[in-house]
């Protein structure tokens, strides 16, 4: 079946998952055993409708094939599922990164998440920081917040997931003065995770959610409670310090987070992500904030 | 005595932000076979909290290791400060919260109408 994707998604941050969710409700809709997203010419998409897509499509349990003409959407790499800068080599990979200084988003980042290219990767998400803060030309306390948020998200890909590759796609909104972020991974989800830990009571994704966003870590020392910081100390940062809104998915888990609304919540069966991805919308405006207030 | 320094930003890069990072070191630390070890951060431009976790757990407090830890900045001094602080801490977690007044959706289009609703 083809489906047209037009999404025009507006200032809401909630609205690119708005978008998101009714492209799967209508893949599920379809009983061809494979289905073709027709992208309009006109689409306006953002970091929280494109990462969630492709980590939906990836777990799907049918062909999902594109079809488009829009150049952004070749632009940001979304058809090649992004750059791979091992691939590329780190020169050219700088390269085609500060041709981005100018613009207003980084292309999808490919980057592996074994521990054997620990270097290799915390060099591409610096070089990444460093294009974003140029992009929007952040000031230093800003620069210092964003890339803890980033370090955190990824470094919880890294030890958590055992998914072979992680995934940024960043834009900033001049005009609105702030930044859209969203990082994802294709691993074992939140509840496979918990379900590697010991004595673990955790059986869906809803709970699992829960845990991890009130700093339950399945990696603690024993007798200890020293993880599980990273989430809830970005969570007040991007919130209490910044006024900004966290978005995390997970399996068929929503937990949405703003200054009014903290809450989890369980979508339909049929929306399951294989994988965790996190997106935050980062005002930049604040010039008295310093991260290391919120660190706990 | 054998005394060794160890410069942080030489071997990784002045922002610190992954565990491995900290297990690397201690597998370093391992390998030099110096009785005391001086690691200077001198040059460190940035620290996570999930790096300085790490680092503490598996480096400062390793009865193996005589380690001291020179030029740390007031802002690293606060973030290792912080992990100390919460090696044993156990994390109030209200029962309001655990179990929460959660939402279960059962068609997209309910999902959708909720995420409408919200001002965000």
């Amino acid at each position: 079946m083809e489906i047209n994707v037009t999404a025009k998604i507006g200032d809401r941050f909630t609205h690119g998952l708005q978008e998101v969710l009714s492209v799967i409700d209508q893949i599920n809709q379809s009983h061809d055993d494979e289905d073709i997203l027709v992208f309009s010419e006109n689409i306006f998409i953002t970091p929280l409708f494109i990462l969630p897509l492709m980590v939906y499509i990836s777990g799907c349990n049918k062909e999902i094939r594109y079809r488009y003409t829009n150049n952004y959407l070749d632009t940001i790499c979304f058809g090649t599922g992004g750059i791979i800068p091992e691939k590329i080599g780190t020169n050219e990979f700088n390269q085609l990164l500060n041709k981005c200084s100018s613009k207003t988003y980084i292309p999808i980042i490919s980057f592996p998440t074994s521990v054997n290219y620990t270097k290799e990767r915390n060099g591409v998400i610096s070089t990444i920081e460093d294009i974003l803060s140029n992009q929007s030309k952040l000031q230093p306390n800003i620069t210092r917040g964003l890339k803890y948020l980033i370090g955190e998200i990824v470094d919880n890909i890294v030890e958590h997931s055992e998914s072979e590759r992680g995934y940024i796609f960043t834009q900033y909104f001049p005009r609105k003065r702030y930044l859209d972020v969203c990082i994802a991974d294709r691993g074992i989800t939140l509840l496979g995770s918990y379900r590697k830990m010991t004595g673990n009571t955790i059986e869906d994704h809803l709970s699992a959610m829960k845990a991890a966003n009130q700093g339950i870590s399945t990696k603690n020392l024993p007798d200890a409670e020293n993880r599980g910081y990273g989430i809830l100390t970005s969570k007040k940062m991007i919130i209490g310090g910044l006024s900004g809104n966290f978005i995390m998915l997970s399996g068929n888990a929503l937990y949405l987070k703003s200054r009014e609304v903290d809450q989890s919540t369980a979508l339909p069966d049929i929306v399951n992500w294989q994988g965790t991805i996190v997106a935050m919308r980062i005002p930049y405006v604040n010039k008295r904030f310093d991260y290391i207030d919120f660190v706990e | 005595m054998r005394e060794k320094i160890i410069d942080i930003t030489e071997l990784f890069s002045k922002d610190l932000k992954s565990r491995s990072v900290a297990r690397e070191l201690r597998d370093m630390i391992i390998n030099e076979k110096s009785t005391r070890v001086k690691i200077n951060f001198d040059s460190v431009n940035f620290i996570t909290r999930s790096f300085m976790d790490e680092f503490y757990n598996v480096i400062v407090t390793n009865k193996n290791f005589d380690i001291e830890l020179i030029n740390l900045s007031p802002e690293m001094e606060a973030m290792l400060d912080a992990v100390k602080s919460t090696q044993h801490k156990s994390k109030k977690i209200t029962e309001k919260k655990i179990s929460g007044t959660d939402l279960k959706f059962s068609t997209i289009s309910e999902a959708n109408k909720y995420l409408k609703a919200l001002s965000f």
